[in-house]
């Protein structure tokens, strides 16, 4: 597996094949005497914005704060992946993930429907 | 032919009748005939060939890779390349969309006498429903039905007799004996407005979403030619009949109201509402087009559902970004703007944005991890390279031309 | 001659040949909008064109010479200028 290839900005879908969202980043866990292992892929504004800068990261999360959203970043644990083939298959439900939060909330408030 | 391929070729057709006929490129044929006759027909015809080589391509992408070339670029390339330049064509979008609710406008206003900004928010609202309620295969089917009007052009053109010896001599590009600034101008405004980003985008989503696949490669190729075929014979009747009727009287294109009289000499009473019918259809089918391009760029970008068949409450942040930006759009018709200067403005920052859009194309269809077996051959490659060399060179000296050349 | 005069003189047959430039294009648009508004009103009395799209026509060409007019130029232009807006403004009063 070559990880900014295979699964970097690779599209996520969850169990039930609903989009999640992107993998805005991976997360390795360091560990002493063995190589390094994925933990986690990460996905939220101020994850995205931290690849461009660290300034921009900063105002993500400011925003995030002002808009009241909890988690400007999510992880999901690696070994929830099923498949990296053609996108990033992870076991979670979709609609009661985190990351789904934005979307959720316009459909509860602008579509009034859950 | 099947079903299904005759399916694709509504995607070709409106794909051409939303991005090659529309309030911009209809005016700059038009100008070019009415100046220099048929001496920019090459211009026209290289942008077709161009654009049919990067249609087929974006067709090949996702019919094997099952991606949208928006998503393709963010998984190969990564967020922060793709980030600038998608910021870039969402702000150009909106102003071209903007410009095309203004065409439609422009010809109720023709028709009626109320000016532009009256019916900004009517059209902005029925555009709204059309891709609320509506599915992509309704859309496509009802403009591409309805953009055969267009054919008017041709059949006009076809009444006042060209000169076919003049027309084969406007296919090879020629110094102009004046106004070489304008005459480059609108070559640049020909090219710019053919090679739009956004249909790119439009057609490649149209295929995930139609799920094409390797099967669909044959009727990809064809649909790409027919579909882009029909609208640069469309633009060729535009700018034949501005010709014919415009340059011998030294009438020079300023603006709509002296255009939408080009038609009549030809067609008699059919003339004028041919005219206005077409306008309108283009526009709005180019409107449509736009709106649903930027929900699919910035849903695929940031890996949101997506998806014109789908109700649009289960794809929510997608159809809340095409109403954002029609919202918008139509703001910026109610302030008055000339829908015209508006577009030759847009015009220009496409081709500043193009050679970045066109170069991912090139590795894109060229990586086994995409398209598998079926690479570019060696035309394709060449044809992206040469649009990536043209496109620089555009993106240096377009704004220079609009200021030296443009109206 | 000094380095001042020749400055001035350069300046000189600069903003003279812009302005002969200037001439040449409101010339030009002077004859494009009196072959508009003579094609529109032949197809008018044909009946090919509608009379609000006439009317259209009229006002536009009026107020685009008119803001022309506003402008510095030659007796001849301005006079012909004239001519213009007053065909145009015929248009305009295009009867349905």
């Amino acid at each position: 597996m070559e990880l900014v290839r295979d699964i970097l900005d690779k599209q996520i879908r969850g169990r039930d094949d609903e989009k999640l969202g992107k993998v805005d980043g991976i997360v390795l866990e360091l560990r002493d005497g063995e190589p390094p292992r994925v933990a986690y892929l990460e996905l939220g504004s101020a994850t995205i914005a931290r690849r461009i800068g660290r300034r921009f990261e900063r105002w993500a999360i400011l925003l995030n704060r002002k808009l009241g959203v909890r988690r400007p970043r999510y992880r999901i644990a690696f070994d929830r992946v099923l498949d990296y083939e053609v996108d990033v298959q992870v076991d979670i439900d979709t609609k009661k993930s985190p990351a789904f939060a934005w979307e959720r909330w316009i459909r509860t408030h602008v579509f009034r429907t859950s | 032919m099947k079903k299904k391929d005759l399916m694709n070729l509504t995607l070709g057709i409106i794909t051409s009748i939303g991005g090659f006929l529309e309030v911009g490129s209809m005016a700059t044929a038009a100008s070019a005939g009415a100046l220099f006759g048929y001496q920019l027909l090459w211009a026209i015809v290289f942008s077709t060939l161009c654009l049919i080589f990067l249609i087929e391509m974006s067709g090949r992408l996702a019919a094997v890779s099952k991606r949208a070339v928006a998503d393709a670029v963010r998984e190969r390339f990564g967020f922060v390349f793709t980030i600038f330049p998608r910021l870039l064509e969402v702000l150009v979008n909106l102003l071209v969309l903007a410009a095309e609710i203004g065409g439609v406008c422009l010809a109720l206003e023709l028709v009626t006498g109320w000016p532009i900004a009256a019916w900004a928010i009517p059209v902005g609202i029925v555009l709204w429903l059309v891709l609320w309620f509506g599915t992509l295969s309704w859309i496509e089917n009802s403009t591409a039905i309805l953009g055969l009007m267009t054919i008017a052009f041709v059949v006009a053109a076809w009444k006042l007799h060209p000169d076919p010896h003049e027309l084969l001599k406007g296919l090879i590009p020629s110094r102009p004996s004046e106004q070489a600034a304008k005459y480059w101008f609108l070559a640049v405004s020909i090219a710019g407005s053919t090679i739009s980003p956004y249909m790119f985008h439009f057609y490649s989503s149209g295929a995930v979403e139609e799920e094409w696949d390797e099967e669909s490669l044959t009727s990809n190729r064809m649909t790409s030619i027919i579909g882009m075929g029909f609208g640069c014979l469309m633009s060729i009747g535009v700018m034949i009949v501005s010709a014919r009727i415009f340059l011998p009287l030294n009438i020079q294109v300023d603006s709509y109201e002296q255009l939408a009289v080009v038609m009549s000499p030809a067609l008699g009473r059919w003339g004028f509402p041919m005219f206005v019918g077409s306008l309108a259809v283009c526009c709005f089918g180019a409107a449509a087009e736009l709106a649903l391009s930027t929900g699919y760029l910035v849903a695929q970008t940031f890996g949101w559902n997506w998806s014109e068949n789908r109700k649009p409450r289960d794809d929510a942040r997608f159809s809340v970004t095409y109403t954002i930006v029609i919202v918008l759009a139509m703001l910026i018709m109610t302030i008055g703007l000339d829908p015209l200067k508006l577009t030759l403005f847009s015009m220009a920052l496409t081709a500043v944005i193009l050679p970045a859009v066109a170069m991912p194309f090139l590795l894109l269809v060229n990586d086994e991890h995409y398209v598998g077996k079926h690479r570019s051959g060696w035309i394709g490659n060449t044809v992206v390279v040469i649009v990536v060399l043209v496109a620089s060179v555009i993106a240096i000296v377009a704004i220079p031309l609009e200021i030296a050349g443009g109206s | 001659m000094t380095a001042r005069h020749f400055t001035a003189a350069v300046l000189l047959l600069f903003v003279a040949a812009c302005h002969k430039d200037e001439e040449k294009e409101t010339r030009e648009t002077l004859r494009s909008w009196r072959n508009t508004i003579e094609l529109v009103q032949s197809q008018r009395e044909r009946h090919n064109v509608p009379a609000v799209y006439a009317k259209q026509v009229g006002k536009h060409a009026v107020d685009q010479l008119s803001k022309e007019l506003q402008k510095p130029h030659s007796r001849e232009i301005r006079e012909e200028a004239e001519r213009v807006i007053a065909l145009a403004g015929h248009l305009r009063e295009a009867q349905t």
